[in-house]
């Protein structure tokens, strides 16, 4: 146990390891080990690769997204890990703190586009906030103005709509 | 964007972004935003679960009483318990009914009273419910003077999810409906043999001796409130 603790001051010490990353359009992003770490797919990745000094391919993420998620990670460096056990949190609030709403203030396309990004890379914090932000839009909005909000087409007959609305209209606030 | 919000391409993450929406939302107005949505909130457990249309399944979550039908029937839910204590509603009476918004003849009793309403399909809890029922004679001063008792589990025919608001309404009014004064209800979280979690109700129902002089009419729930049960089933709670 002691020689573990030695070894982990050891690394402390020492300069930390850059990663380099590719992403699909094709940019050179440098990121510190420990920050890219909070991804649980770059962590996988990591343990299974030797280090070869070589540009990692992201695929599915851009730079202007990456970017983005790397701010997230570092400002969030030092959270504590996720434990994976998320049922008691599933009546969770929709309080998000004040730095992540800041860093949520995007436009709509960067926002899912960082909801993706979340999702593929395996970074469950990023990915809570991302979805809490966007029920934030969704709550106490009628369905019209939902639609109006993401652009969703209405594929309702007003028959099947007004259906809907008679079985839950009990619940409506009046 | 389509990406996400319709959840064509990425289902799991518009799971995910209506698991944080507040239950009132998902029920009311984002299942007529489009079929994807309607589909993902009939279809999916965990929204299903957050609308108390199925129990939970972790055996280890506290105890939630559905705060949309405490919403519109206050009298039945003091709050929710907590993992060993009962809780006792007040003392509730036909009166008591008719001084719900719903009991009057408006657009809203309209709402509340179509059969396909809702309301109807939920679970008190996000446990399964079992309802027995006592019943006493000679009112509250003499509660408990012959009472004869019910199992709980041979009162009320209930599935995987026990007890739904709809039965219970129909049973509450059927009640009334046979000259019981008042009604208190008491929950209990108990577990099962298995260890599984559920919430006894126990209603208690206040009767008087020759009770027939004062029976109780719900004048003012007009139309007259919609029952399930037949007069004998009902019956059949209070016969061993």
């Amino acid at each position: 146990m002691s020689e573990q603790t030695e070894q982990n001051a050891q690394v402390e010490q020492s300069a930390p390891q850059i990663l380099t990353f590719c992403t699909n359009d094709n940019a050179i992003l440098e990121v510190e080990r420990d920050v890219a770490e909070r991804s649980v797919l770059i962590r996988h990745l990591l343990e299974d690769l030797p280090a070869s000094g070589q540009a990692i391919p992201l695929q599915m993420v851009n730079e202007a997204v990456m970017k983005k998620v790397i701010e997230w990670c570092r400002h969030h460096q030092k959270d504590p890990p996720s434990t994976g056990d998320d049922d008691d949190s599933r009546r969770k609030t929709t309080d998000i703190e004040e730095w992540d709403q800041k860093f949520m203030q995007v436009d709509q396309e960067m926002l899912f586009e960082i909801i993706l990004a979340a999702n593929f890379l395996d970074i469950k914090g990023l990915l809570d906030v991302g979805c809490k932000t966007v029920a934030n839009m969704i709550k106490g909005k009628s369905p019209e103005e939902i639609r109006k909000t993401f652009n969703i087409q209405n594929d309702f007959t007003p028959e099947e709509e007004d259906q809907i609305r008679r079985e839950n209209e009990w619940a409506e606030d009046r | 964007m389509d990406a996400v919000t319709s959840g064509r391409r990425a289902p799991e993450l518009l799971e995910m972004i209506l698991e944080n929406v507040p239950p009132s939302d998902l029920l009311v107005n984002c299942q007529r935003v489009c079929k994807n949505w309607r589909h993902m909130i009939q279809a999916s457990l965990p929204l299903r679960q957050a609308l108390f249309m199925e129990p939970s399944a972790n055996v280890s979550e506290i105890v939630w009483l559905n705060p949309l039908l405490a919403r519109s029937f206050p009298f039945l839910f003091p709050g929710s318990p907590a993992r060993h204590r009962r809780l006792n509603s007040s003392c509730f009476g036909p009166p008591s009914l008719e001084s719900q918004r719903w009991s009057t003849e408006t657009q809203f009793h309209r709402a509340f009273f179509r059969p396909e309403s809702s309301w109807r399909k939920m679970m008190l809890a996000n446990y399964p419910t079992r309802f027995g029922v006592l019943e006493t004679t000679g009112g509250l001063e003499i509660e408990m003077a012959f009472p004869w008792r019910i199992k709980p589990t041979s009162t009320v025919q209930d599935g995987p999810k026990g007890l739904l608001m709809g039965r219970l309404w129909d049973i509450m009014t059927l009640a009334f409906a046979r000259n019981f004064l008042y009604m208190t209800v008491t929950w209990y979280p108990r577990r099962d043999d298995a260890g599984h979690p559920y919430l006894l109700l126990e209603g208690t129902v206040h009767n008087i001796d020759n009770a027939e002089d004062i029976r109780y009419e719900f004048r003012s729930l007009n139309p007259p409130v919609r029952l399930d049960v037949t007069a004998e089933e009902f019956m059949e709670l209070f016969e061993e």
